[in-house]
């Protein structure tokens, strides 16, 4: 089953409801007000959804051992949200995500307020859901899109920053793909999303209170949080663009980056803050999310979407890959490409005939 | 990249796919001999069953089979030749089975054609 499966249903139900309703009103001259409203978008909001993932995305979090942080609240990172009583200010890095939803505005040619708030609010419980199930605590909702950080104290700057990206990537996938076929039927383009994420270090970020009084929350003053939303917005449709720190930190293999290119394909902007004074060139990157999501081991894609897959399964999927290849090795049909991976696609070096030894 | 002693050294990291780790290698090289290769990352426990010594060199080629000279290209044979022993490290990991190709016999140390420089 589509991990966002249960959030692609709700979306397919409110449009069902949007045109029996319309064709209803159709038949039913003089009637006041809209039965999609009486009969299906209360419904929606009445059911109590929490910050547990839905049963579909739930069997994700089962099959690859994630660990959600069901338990928080907006704008409430735990490991911080004390200093809002305080006037202290705490140094701690931080892995800042700025996920935007583009072009809903076009769901309002279409479809009844009520089934564009039943279809908004699901895309963004799916993005929530999908950050949650990665550990990610959300600090902001603005507009359609989500602000949300990913780290704290104890976690690993890695697994932080990986979780971040893979978040992001999932979620890509889910609008490019999953709500892309849904709103295609009825000739509804351009809903996408754009995502920016950037890392700051220790030294780099300070979480102080912001606001006055009864208005305050807890937030983070950094370079790098003000680079992340700016990198959102050079993001191409359903792009990712990530700062230099993110691709450091992660240390994936570098042909999932790329610089960050116009419509026309040139680099114009490299570096998404420049200090020349102090020698700081900081450089944004594309995220290849969609070859990031293959390399994943409990995400396969199947006809209908991203689908878990066990552990067991993972690594008998790896295995056989890696006899495939090592079938290559000794057939004799075997090329090394520029990334040292081996294949049959006849690019880069030929493998050359030879026997491992050992010596006593 | 650094040459010393007449040993030109270079370090780098291969992950080819399918594999789940990040492998950091050095490669040191004297003009005309076989470079000696090792693994410094991650730390594997040394076995003949995985072709590697206890200095964590890997033993890539079975001598007899081909003569090192100095026309020989470290890219076209030494890189993809540690590609490979990754993929195959990374199936040993799961079946515990070395299914590369292996020499028939093991040889003597003086039969390695390892410049002495790079032998520590």
């Amino acid at each position: 089953m589509n991990i966002y499966d249960n959030y692609l249903s709700a979306i397919r139900e409110a449009i069902d409801r949007d045109k029996n309703s319309k064709n209803l009103n159709k038949g039913l001259s003089g009637f006041q007000g809209s039965l999609n409203e009486t009969v299906g978008t209360r419904a929606y909001f009445e059911k109590k959804v929490d910050m547990t993932p839905l049963p579909s995305f739930l069997n994700l979090i089962n099959t690859a051992g994630l660990k959600a942080n069901v338990n928080q609240k907006l704008g409430e990172h735990p490991d911080f949200k004390r200093l809002k009583d305080t006037n202290q200010t705490e140094k701690h890095y931080i892995v800042s995500v700025f996920i935007d939803i583009k072009g809903s505005t076009n769901l309002f040619k279409e479809y009844d307020l009520e089934t564009i708030a039943v279809i908004t609010n699901t895309i963004q419980r799916a993005a929530i859901h999908t950050c949650v199930a990665f550990g990610g605590y959300i600090h902001r909702l603005q507009g359609d899109g989500v602000f949300v950080y990913f780290g704290g104290k104890g976690v690993d700057k890695k697994d932080a920053n990986l979780k971040a990206i893979t978040a992001a990537s999932m979620f890509s996938y889910f609008v490019k793909n999953d709500l892309k076929k849904i709103f295609d039927q009825d000739g509804i383009e351009d809903i996408s999303t754009r995502i920016g994420i950037d890392f700051g270090d220790d030294e780099k970020v300070i979480w102080a209170k912001a606001g006055i009084g009864e208005c305050c929350e807890i937030t983070t003053y950094s370079l790098h949080t003000n680079l992340a939303s700016k990198m959102q917005s050079h993001a191409k449709s359903n792009g990712i663009v990530i700062g230099e720190f993110v691709k450091n930190k992660t240390q994936l293999s570098d042909d999932l980056f790329s610089l960050v290119t116009d419509s026309q394909g040139n680099v114009t902007k490299r570096y998404i803050f420049e200090d020349r004074k102090n020698g700081f060139l900081y450089t944004q990157y594309e995220f290849n999310w969609s070859k990031y999501l293959r390399s994943l081991p409990y995400l396969r894609e199947e006809g209908d979407g991203l689908v878990p897959v066990s552990k067991e399964d993972a690594e008998r999927e790896r295995l056989n890959k890696l006899r495939q290849t090592a079938g290559l090795v000794s057939g004799g049909n075997a090329f090394t490409d520029s990334l040292r991976n081996i294949s049959s696609g006849g690019t880069g070096v030929k493998n050359q005939p030879h026997r491992f030894h050992y010596e006593e | 990249m650094r040459y010393k002693n007449n040993v030109l050294i270079c370090t780098g990291t291969l992950q080819p796919e399918g594999c789940t780790e990040r492998y950091k290698i050095k490669i040191e090289y004297v003009v005309g001999f076989e470079p000696k290769t090792t693994i410094t990352k991650p730390d594997i426990f040394p076995s003949k069953h995985i072709h590697m010594y206890k200095d964590h060199s890997l033993c890539l080629h079975y001598p007899p089979d081909m003569r090192w000279n100095e026309k020989i290209k470290i890219y076209e044979y030494t890189i993809p030749w540690i590609s490979e022993w990754i993929v195959l490290y990374e199936i040993y990991k799961i079946t515990g089975k070395w299914e590369g190709k292996e020499s028939p016999v093991h040889i003597r140390e003086s039969d390695k054609n390892i410049n002495v420089d790079v032998i520590d």
